[in-house]
């Protein structure tokens, strides 16, 4: 019955346990490998073993290379797996492993989970102070986590300890903690079960009527929540309490209720745990052949199920019904094959040790090869990964001085080719110098040549003048070639000074044009007082450049025409007018004279030489006459 | 032998840096040179442009100033001829 009530508390607590350290794993985002592992994890949280075809040490091994909480819930999965099979030493050693991984772990939760099953492993040993030491530290991080479920768990297994001990005062307490912890959730598995070791506790105590109650309402539970198994272990407690109270009619009634809740659910351990308390009962009753049939029939079920303690049991209470007949002969065969079970049940219990301990040490030997093969891997992983590097690092230093080599090679070719480039637009430079000198000094040598020129033209017209009115000439035809010398020769030195105007002018503007044609203007006014003369170029032109040749020509074009008019037309109006047409500028010269017939008159040099500078310049020259006058357009 | 590789490796990349950077910047030297260089050569062609047509227009001054001086000459010489007929004709009365 302890054993019993033992395994349902730690299937109660693993159940409210695993269930949160669950959520809290899915709650953070898992590998592939992880969620594998996890699939396997589950079935497991049933405590089932035959779920999974996994063993431990596969799962263990899945999850190798996987994070230390990982690692930890695994080990604390091997934990829960050996502990079902009862190999409670693996069971340790796993448990010690998840502790050992959540050393620097946030997850307390799973630490008290741990903790709880070393305490497991410590009361089934019997070392009850470890026990309690290992449960004390669980409920410490449950209460930290104010973790109620938890902390109801762990007071229900002191509780189980403190029974254990027979101290039936602090087990009530602690047990009486968990029930009012639970007081919500009567219908749990934890509330359940408190409630039956307490019942335990009266009912070992000799309160009847207290253990008679708690089974009372336990019942009444497990009939709301349609829990056969647990009914019938609070079936069977109540009726021990009355058999030990010497109400043999009832407790007859409930170990028949017993067993057909255990019929009903076909628990065989229990159906043969019932029929030798009936068989007890019968003894009890002096029913010596009932309760040989029952405690028989008990025995046979037990060697079914090959459940040896409770053969051994069994075989005890049928040695006592032999006793009580006076029957020693047969007592004797019973406490014989009672001997014997005992015998073959130490034998398997040493037997399942010494497998247990072969398969710990086998363990430790094969991890320790294993850690020594990792070791030897680690050396050589080191060593090639430092030979990586080093392939590495050489075919970049390789790549990098490569890399150097080649925009040093591009930055010298680059020199080179900036060097002959330079070297090239300097010697260019050089020979416009060399021939812009030499034509400096084709013009100074010209410019000298045209100040000689203007000085002896000027001495000219001086010695033309001055014989002609120092020496009081008569002659008509004389004074009238004088008088020509000399116009002629002023003409010559206006066409020089011109010209030298225009070469002193590296340009010219209209604004310049404009002064010159005015004084031109001025001088026909003196002459020709009847013409009236106008002028006019547009603003937007004053400023506008133009070279010395350009300057010139229109000047001259200007001019000849102008003498033109003066000389042939007989107009009365002369109007010379600049203006901008579209992107060319337009210069009209006209007049108001006689003009000519463009089909009988021959262009003589004068009207050719217009035509031939404008064209010069890249302009277009267009002469109109007619009865109206003359009107000249120059389009530049 | 992991640093002394990453040190150098940085010396390396460093003095590649450094070569680019020293690239670009002649480029940008030489490119400026090379645009100064440009623009004084553009500016010596103008002048020597302006000076190509003041030598024309001296060119054509000088065949102006040949043909003035023919002139001129004949009409000298034309009135040192009439001179000499007037001087001629007042000594053929005197004598």
């Amino acid at each position: 019955m302890l054993k019993k009530s033992l395994f349902i508390a730690f299937v109660c607590f693993l159940f409210s346990c695993d269930k949160k350290s669950e959520t809290k794993i899915q709650s953070n985002v898992l590998t592939a490998n992880q969620i594998k592992i996890i699939s396997f994890y589950k079935p497991l949280n049933r405590f089932t073993k035959t779920k999974t075809n996994l063993s431990p040490i596969e799962i263990e091994r899945l999850a190798k290379n996987e994070n230390q909480d990982f690692k930890a819930i695994v080990n604390i999965i091997c934990a829960i797996t050996y502990a079902n099979r009862t190999s409670y030493e693996l069971a340790r050693k796993h448990n010690e492993k998840a502790l050992y991984h959540l050393k620097n772990s946030k997850l307390d939760s799973l630490k008290a989970r741990v903790y709880i099953g070393l305490g497991g492993y410590n009361k089934e040993i019997g070392n009850f102070d470890k026990a309690f030491d290992n449960y004390f530290k669980a409920l410490k991080i449950f209460d930290k986590s104010k973790d109620y479920g938890g902390i109801a768990s762990t007071y229900n297994f002191l509780g189980e300890i403190c029974m254990q001990k027979d101290d039936f005062k602090q087990a009530k307490e602690y047990l009486n903690k968990t029930l009012s912890l639970l007081k919500n959730k009567t219908d749990s598995p934890n509330y359940l079960q408190a409630s039956h070791t307490l019942a335990n506790i009266y009912g070992m105590s000799g309160d009847f009527k207290s253990a008679l109650a708690i089974d009372e309402k336990s019942i009444k539970i497990c009939d709301k929540i349609k829990s056969i198994g647990i009914k019938a272990m609070f079936v069977d407690n109540k009726a021990n309490c009355f058999m030990y109270s010497n109400q043999l009619d009832s407790a007859e009634f409930y170990f028949d209720e017993c067993l057909k809740l255990d019929l009903k659910i076909n628990n065989q351990k229990q159906i043969a745990d019932t029929y030798s308390n009936q068989g007890y009962l019968a003894l009890l009753k002096k029913d010596f052949q009932k309760a040989e049939t029952l405690t028989l029939k008990s025995i046979s079920i037990l060697n079914t199920i090959k459940h040896k303690p409770n053969i051994l049991s069994t075989y005890d209470k049928l040695c006592e019904i032999h006793v009580q007949q006076n029957r020693f002969e047969k007592a004797l065969e019973t406490k014989n094959a009672f001997i014997k079970e005992y015998k073959n049940l130490i034998n398997e219990k040493k037997e399942a040790a010494t497998a247990e301990y072969k398969l710990v040490y086998e363990t430790e030997k094969k991890e320790k090869l294993l850690a020594e093969n990792k070791i030897v891997l680690l050396e050589n992983e080191a060593s090639s990964r430092k030979l990586q590097y080093i392939i590495v690092s050489i075919s970049l230093l390789t790549v990098l001085i490569g890399i150097i080599g080649f925009l040093y090679s591009r930055q010298q070719k680059l020199k080179v080719q900036q060097q002959q480039q330079e070297f090239k637009l300097n010697s260019a430079i050089s020979e416009i110098q060399n021939q812009n000198k030499l034509q400096e000094q084709r013009l100074s040598i010209s410019r000298d040549l045209h100040d000689n020129i203007g000085s002896q033209l000027t001495f000219i017209i001086s010695s033309v003048d001055n014989v002609k009115y120092g020496f009081n000439i008569d002659n008509p035809k004389l004074d009238n070639k004088l008088t020509n010398i000399s116009s002629f020769a002023k003409d010559t030195i206006l066409e020089l000074r011109d010209t030298i105007w225009a070469m002193n002018s590296n340009e010219i503007s209209y604004e310049d044009l404009e002064v010159r044609i005015n004084n031109f203007i001025d001088k026909a006014k003196t002459s020709q007082e009847k013409i009236s003369f106008s002028f006019a170029i547009a603003e937007s032109l004053k400023t506008q450049k133009l070279t010395s040749i350009q300057g010139m020509n229109i000047y001259r074009t200007i001019q000849e025409a102008v003498n033109n008019t003066l000389k042939y037309a007989n107009a009365s109006v002369v109007a010379i007018n600049v203006k901008q047409v579209d992107n060319q500028t337009k210069i009209t010269i006209s007049d108001n004279g006689n003009g000519f017939d463009m089909a009988t008159i021959e262009k003589g040099n004068g009207l050719n030489n217009m035509k031939k500078r404008i064209e010069e310049i890249g302009g277009k020259f267009d002469l109109n006459s007619g009865k109206e006058g003359t009107r000249i357009v120059v389009l530049i | 032998m992991l640093y002394l590789f990453s040190f150098i490796i940085f010396v390396l990349v460093l003095s590649i840096i450094v070569l680019i950077s020293n690239s670009f910047s002649n480029k940008k030297e030489f490119a400026r040179k090379i645009n100064l260089l440009e623009s004084l050569i553009e500016e010596m062609k103008l002048k020597i442009n302006n000076q190509k047509e003041n030598l024309k227009l001296s060119d054509e001054l000088k065949l102006n100033m040949i043909a003035s001086n023919k002139i001129l000459s004949t009409k000298i010489v034309d009135m040192n001829h009439s001179m000499f007929e007037e001087l001629f004709s007042k000594k053929d009365k005197l004598t």
